[in-house]
Parts: C-alpha cells; sequence; structure tokens
C-alpha cells in the first residue's frame, strides 16, 4: 500500500480473505470504501454484523436460516418423506429455484474429501441420520456435485442410508437441457449414457 | 511465452473467482504444475468435467518462466478411471497415491518415473479384484521408491545385521534387528506383506496385507516427505484399521 495506516491494511486484509479477491482488488475495495460517504461504509459493516449474528443453522436440516426451524422444515405443505440432500447452501439454492422439488433438504457443509482431511465426521452427518431414525423419511435424494468428491459422498450416503432400509436416489447427470451433444465433454457424455432412461 | 503439450493426472483443484479454478496437475515433464482454467465453473464449460479429481488429461498450456501458475488453453479427458470413482472404498484408498505425489513431486521438474507410478497405479486399482487397501499400499510403497526413500529392507538398518522374522521398523529408514533402536515392531504378516510389496514391480502382488502395513507406510512417508497425510486419517476413520503406536504384534 502506497500509504502506511495500520487502519487500511486490515481493511485490506479482510477484504483478502474473501473468496476470489487477491492483493489488488483488496486494496481497490479498500479505496471504495474510504471513499464513499460514512453512512453506506458503516451501513456495509452493519450489514455484514448483522447477518453474522441472525443468520444461523436450521437445527433440522442444517440450512442458513434466521428462523430456526428454517422456512421449508416449518413449511407443513412439504413433502415430509422425502429429503434432498446437498453439499451447501447455495445446492438447495439452486434446487429451491428450479420450482419442482417440494421436499426437505439436509446440508452436509462439504462433501468427504480425503485430500484436504475432510472424512465423515466432518460432515453434518449425525443430525441426518437422527432425523432419518425419526422415521417419518423414505426416500432420500443425494444431489451432491458430480465430482470424484461429491460422487464419494454419494457412496459413502448410499451405504450408511441404505443399511437403514430406506431408499436412496442420486440425481441424474448428464445433457443440460438446450444443450447440444457436441459441446458436451467426454466425461459428461459417458455419465448421459449411463443414466439412460427408457422412453 | 510459449504454447505446450503435456499430459498430466489432476491431484486437486480450488476454485478461483466465480467462474474459475486452479488445477494442480502432476505431468511427467514439468513435474508438478498449477494451471488457470478460466471459466471452468461455468455452467456449460467443457473445461469442468474434464478437470475433475483423478483425471488423466491431455492439456495444452501456455507456458511463461517465472510464473507460478500457467494459463490452461485446452484439455481433454484421456481416462476418467471411472470404476475408482464408483467404489467408495477404492476412490478414498487411492487418495493416499495421490496425495503423496503431490507431496514428493516438484515443480518444473521432470517426474516421468513418478508419474508411471500414479498412472499405473490408479489404471491397476481400477482392475483390481482383491484387498483395496493391498493395491493401495502396494502403489504407496511404489511412489516411495520412485521418490527416492525406499525402505531398507535386506538388513538391519543401523547395523547391518540379518533381520528375525518379527523385525523392528525405524522411520527414519527401515527395518531394524532386535537390537538396534526402532520406531514400532511388526508382526510376521505385517513383515511378509512389506516384503512382499517391496519386490512386486510390475503389479500388486495377492498378499494378505494387514491395516499395519498401511499405518506404517503412512508414517514413513510423513517422515520423509515431512508432512501428516490428511488422506491416509480419512481413510484410517473410514475404513477401521487403526493402529496404536503402542500395538504389538
Amino acid at each position: 500500500m502506497f500509504f502506511n495506516s495500520p487502519a487500511v491494511e486490515r481493511l485490506v486484509e479482510a477484504f483478502r480473505r474473501l473468496p476470489g479477491v487477491g492483493k489488488r482488488s483488496a486494496e481497490r475495495l479498500a479505496l471504495h470504501v474510504l471513499g464513499s460517504p460514512e453512512d453506506e461504509a458503516l451501513g456495509l459493516s452493519e450489514a455484514i454484523r448483522e447477518a453474522r449474528t441472525r443468520i444461523r443453522l436450521c437445527s433440522e436440516c442444517c440450512n442458513l436460516t434466521e428462523e430456526d426451524p428454517c422456512g421449508v422444515c416449518s413449511d407443513g405443505r412439504r413433502d415430509r418423506s422425502v429429503v434432498c440432500v446437498v453439499e451447501r447452501p447455495s445446492g438447495a439454492m439452486a434446487i429451491e429455484k428450479g420450482g419442482s422439488y417440494r421436499g426437505l433438504y439436509h446440508v452436509l457443509h462439504g462433501v468427504l474429501n480425503p485430500l484436504e482431511g475432510i472424512g465423515p465426521s466432518e460432515l453434518r452427518l449425525e443430525r441426518l441420520m437422527k432425523r432419518l431414525d425419526a422415521g417419518s423419511i423414505h426416500e432420500v435424494i443425494v444431489a451432491t456435485n458430480a465430482t470424484a468428491e461429491g460422487e464419494a459422498t454419494a457412496l459413502y450416503l448410499a451405504k450408511l442410508i441404505g443399511a437403514r432400509g430406506l431408499s436412496v436416489t442420486r440425481i441424474a447427470h448428464g445433457v443440460p437441457m438446450g444443450g447440444g451433444l457436441e459441446f458436451a465433454d467426454d466425461a459428461t457424455l459417458s455419465h448421459a449414457l449411463q443414466g439412460r432412461t427408457r422412453l | 511465452m510459449s504454447q505446450e503439450t503435456a499430459e498430466g493426472v489432476v491431484l486437486r483443484g480450488v476454485d478461483f473467482s466465480e467462474t474459475s479454478r486452479i488445477v494442480t496437475l502432476l505431468t511427467p515433464n514439468r513435474g508438478k504444475l498449477a494451471c488457470l482454467a478460466k471459466g471452468a465453473r461455468r455452467k456449460n464449460s467443457r473445461l469442468g468435467p474434464v478437470l475433475d479429481t483423478f483425471n488423466r488429461v491431455e492439456l495444452i498450456y501456455y507456458w511463461k518462466e517465472g510464473r507460478q501458475v500457467q494459463n490452461l488453453a485446452e484439455a481433454s479427458l484421456l481416462d476418467a478411471y471411472t470404476p475408482l470413482k464408483q467404489d467408495l472404498e477404492r476412490s478414498a484408498y487411492a487418495g493416499f497415491p495421490l496425495e503423496l505425489a503431490y507431496k514428493v513431486a516438484h515443480e518444473n521438474e521432470p517426474s516421468r518415473v513418478i508419474y508411471d507410478v500414479l498412472t499405473q497405479g490408479l489404471a491397476g486399482l481400477c482392475a483390481w479384484t482383491g484387498e483395496v487397501r493391498a493395491h493401495a499400499c502396494w502403489q504407496v510403497m511404489r511412489l516411495i521408491c520412485a521418490a527416492g526413500f525406499a525402505p531398507v529392507m535386506d538388513a538391519c538398518v543401523h547395523c547391518g545385521a540379518e533381520v528375525p522374522a518379527s523385525p523392528g521398523f525405524s522411520y527414519d529408514g527401515g527395518v531394524t534387528c532386535g537390537r538396534c533402536r526402532a520406531d514400532r515392531r511388526l508382526s510376521p504378516a505385517a513383515w511378509a506383506a512389506l516384503q512382499a510389496l517391496g519386490v512386486a514391480e510390475a503389479a500388486c502382488p495377492r498378499v494378505a496385507v494387514p491395516a499395519e502395513v498401511f499405518h506404517v507406510l503412512r508414517f514413513y512417508a510423513s517422515r520423509h516427505a515431512e508432512t501428516e497425510f490428511k488422506s491416509a486419517r480419512v481413510i484410517e476413520e473410514m475404513f477401521g484399521g487403526r493402529w496404536s503406536e503402542n500395538s504389538t504384534a
């Protein structure tokens, strides 16, 4: 930084911790905050503080929520016999945006990743197993990403939940809607062929 | 800046910005190579699925000396090792050799032997019908040898004396006789398995490999690579086989 101020350095460092923000972007953001009106800058810090203190994990599904249980878990119109397991809250948001799913969710907050030292104990599995043991859930849809780690997590869940005699299904992988076959990569096409359905 | 083509195995990847990803690959000529795959996280990107962990790919990148992360231009899939990814035990155990390769390979340094051992091991694990742990231990042993820190197995590493049926094992260098200092004592079954794994170069031998062997290799590799292996800890958590340092044969 071209001027010596511990406060500015702290601000730059704080921005640098955000995903996808490098040193230059952090400096640019810091300068923007410093150059903006005081109420706007303080409003940003207040919004962060408020969100951080009010948002917590739903005690049922482990999704982010302001109320506990969350809106989905407390909605009596949802199908309570199906749970969709996702890696992160963004996964639940994406499925919810699709509008065709009316069941419940469970957020793992990660996937099995031995290379990063993430094992089953680092995931929110205990809460999921308690929900399943309660008895009202009949199907678990595993909607982890189509990556090696997501696939390993799905297999682990299938083993764990299958032992309880419940139905475990996996979301389909393949060619996206509106996508041409010539633009699909080899791995996606291979998955699409494996997961073909009878017409 | 020049354009280069290489074959590589995806060792790991981290998201970078909203749409891109930085992947680290093991290549035969450039060793460990970090590449920025711009747009790999976009919905319709052809790069994203190709750059999944474990995948063997052909890549075209722009090489610039002194740059830590090179720019990836293209990547196409050579082998996704699908049978490995469709089996929980195989995919978890394969993480250990992958992490070991990541730790022992250097950037911009030819790593042909390590690369060959890794790819042959991954392909072998896909077709392997025996105990998964045995194959993983064999591949780890081969990688340890390829990295240049093979354990001494034919005589005591400290005094050169003959080793008994249940020798000691020193994580500093290999087996020990009953009299010299050792980190642990090997059971006869573990010693037999280690010997079989040590001499089998072409393919994994069909021998019973006790959990103790996995544990020994984990700590031996840790001592020499000077790092903890997170994957080994997770494997032990998932499949048991924890072996206390105080256990006796």
